[in-house]
């Protein structure tokens, strides 16, 4: 029986998309067969950051609407053969999305799936309900920065009072250096806010924007960079396993003296 | 057995609260060996008297008035709950208890008591025509009518009985402040366990 997880934020830019990717992709290389499904109806990314656009046929529509079974719309990952993209459409918008069958889809591929990660879209509306509704655990992206932490915040109590309660927190874009000079806000205030268990710090980390770009998913272009390393922290994390947080300090001024040299 | 007479110290005034039942004589003798025992009480030189709704004959009146007056203290008579404030003993019915912190974006409302078991969050909202108990940091907004107790202020905006208060607690502090408003509009926002009037421990003057 597979886990549904809603990837939310309410705040928009804070990196749900890249979430979803890169911990679908860190728990496919743990052996598990994950499903990660773009729930952003007219605003689809996930498939432009897996690079997968050219080879969409179907989406999540075309199953709602009835021109497609659910394994036709599935697409296979480049690397992970374990690892699939649900597609939003990108001709409707949210309103056309009918919530109850979105749970239908959602709760047949949980049968067959041991995670299914759902990619919400920005806000509290309808396209949030719908990402939400089919969900039984979350996990809230928020950077360390109050207007996010404001939006998580609301998010998570609107969570609550729909009944999940494994709910947990991803800080992403972490800097330690401008955490220690007072110029961003620390782990401990979000947390204290907050109130919810944080499952990961992920720092900040310039390779992302290229991946991006690239269609290529960081965890499988770069393991060796740091927001890679956490988001692999982090699915074995989710499979149960107790790994204590920590916050990377980035590479000090010695370091760069170093390479600019030789 | 309870006491026929009793002195406390109520938001900075010495109460003397006489037994409603009690035969006045008895009260007058027990009101004179307190005098005796208990003279940092009276040192004050003012007092109020709270008969717990009993009603006092004129000779009654006049008779502590003969005893007060003999040691230089003045004396008011309660009306009822207006002398004190709303310092209120009865029980109310049912405070609403929130047992979890009030998010942003959540509100809410309540005529009664309230009582937050968590924080008030900055964009949560609590409203009571009475007070609020916060069993956390407030940093939303929080409106009462009579009274707000939390172990910190760090509110987005307090109004208390009408008045818009700015005071902030210091921000790692967690000790429980209230803060309150008299009958006169002033407003007190002071840590919990300084609320109590301690008695006055003078040396005798001549």
């Amino acid at each position: 029986m597979g886990r549904s997880i809603v990837v939310t934020a309410g705040k928009g830019g804070v990196g749900k998309t890249t979430v979803t990717a890169n911990l679908g992709a860190s728990l496919a290389k743990l052996g598990k067969s994950v499903v990660v499904m773009d729930m952003d109806i007219g605003l689809r990314n996930l498939d432009v950051v897996m690079g997968l656009e050219n080879r969409v046929v179907y989406n999540v529509m075309d199953i709602i609407e009835g021109r497609c079974k659910i394994n036709q719309a599935l697409v296979r990952d480049k690397h992970l053969e374990n690892l699939f993209l649900l597609p939003a459409s990108q001709i409707h918008n949210k309103d056309d999305v009918d919530i109850d069958k979105v749970v239908d889809i959602v709760t047949t591929l949980e049968g067959s799936f041991d995670y299914i990660l759902l990619d919400s879209p920005a806000g509290i509306e309808k396209g949030f309900e719908s990402s939400v509704a089919p969900a039984k655990e979350a996990l809230i992206v928020a950077t360390p920065d109050v207007s996010s932490v404001r939006d998580a915040d609301r998010v998570v109590g609107i969570i609550e009072s729909k009944g999940i309660f494994s709910i947990s927190l991803i800080v992403n874009r972490y800097d330690q250096s401008l955490v220690s000079k007072k110029k961003m806000l620390d782990f401990d205030s979000i947390v204290d806010i907050l109130g919810i268990d944080a499952i990961g710090v992920i720092p900040e980390d310039k390779n992302i924007i290229e991946t991006t770009n690239r269609g290529e998913i960081l965890v499988n272009y770069l393991p060796g960079s740091p927001a890679a390393k956490e988001f692999a922290l982090i699915a074995r994390r989710i499979e149960g396993e107790t790994i204590p947080i920590k916050f990377e300090e980035p590479k000090g001024f010695l370091g760069n003296l170093f390479r600019r040299g030789s | 057995m309870k006491d026929i007479v009793s002195l406390k110290g109520i938001n900075g005034d010495v109460v003397l609260k006489i037994d409603p039942n009690a035969p006045f004589t008895e009260v007058l003798d027990r009101i004179k060996s307190l005098i005796e025992s208990e003279r940092n009480f009276f040192s004050k030189g003012f007092l109020s008297i709270d008969t717990q709704g009993r009603e006092l004959s004129e000779a009654e009146i006049s008779d502590l008035e003969g005893v007060f007056n003999g040691i230089n203290v003045s004396f008011r008579i309660n009306e009822g709950e207006k002398v004190f404030g709303n310092v209120s003993e009865k029980p109310q019915e049912g405070a609403f208890v929130i047992d979890h912190t009030v998010r942003s974006g959540q509100k809410v409302e309540y005529d009664g008591d309230i009582i937050i078991l968590g924080n008030v969050n900055p964009g949560g909202i609590v409203k009571s025509k009475s007070s609020v108990y916060v069993f956390g940091v407030i940093k939303g907004e929080v409106t009462a009518g009579k009274r707000v107790v939390a172990l910190g202020f760090q509110q987005q905006a307090l109004v208390v009985n009408g008045m818009e208060i700015d005071a902030k607690t210091p921000e790692k502090s967690r000790k429980p402040y209230i803060v309150e408003t008299d009958g006169d509009k002033k407003v007190s926002i002071v840590p919990l366990d300084e609320r109590e009037a301690k008695p006055v421990r003078r040396r005798r003057n001549g």
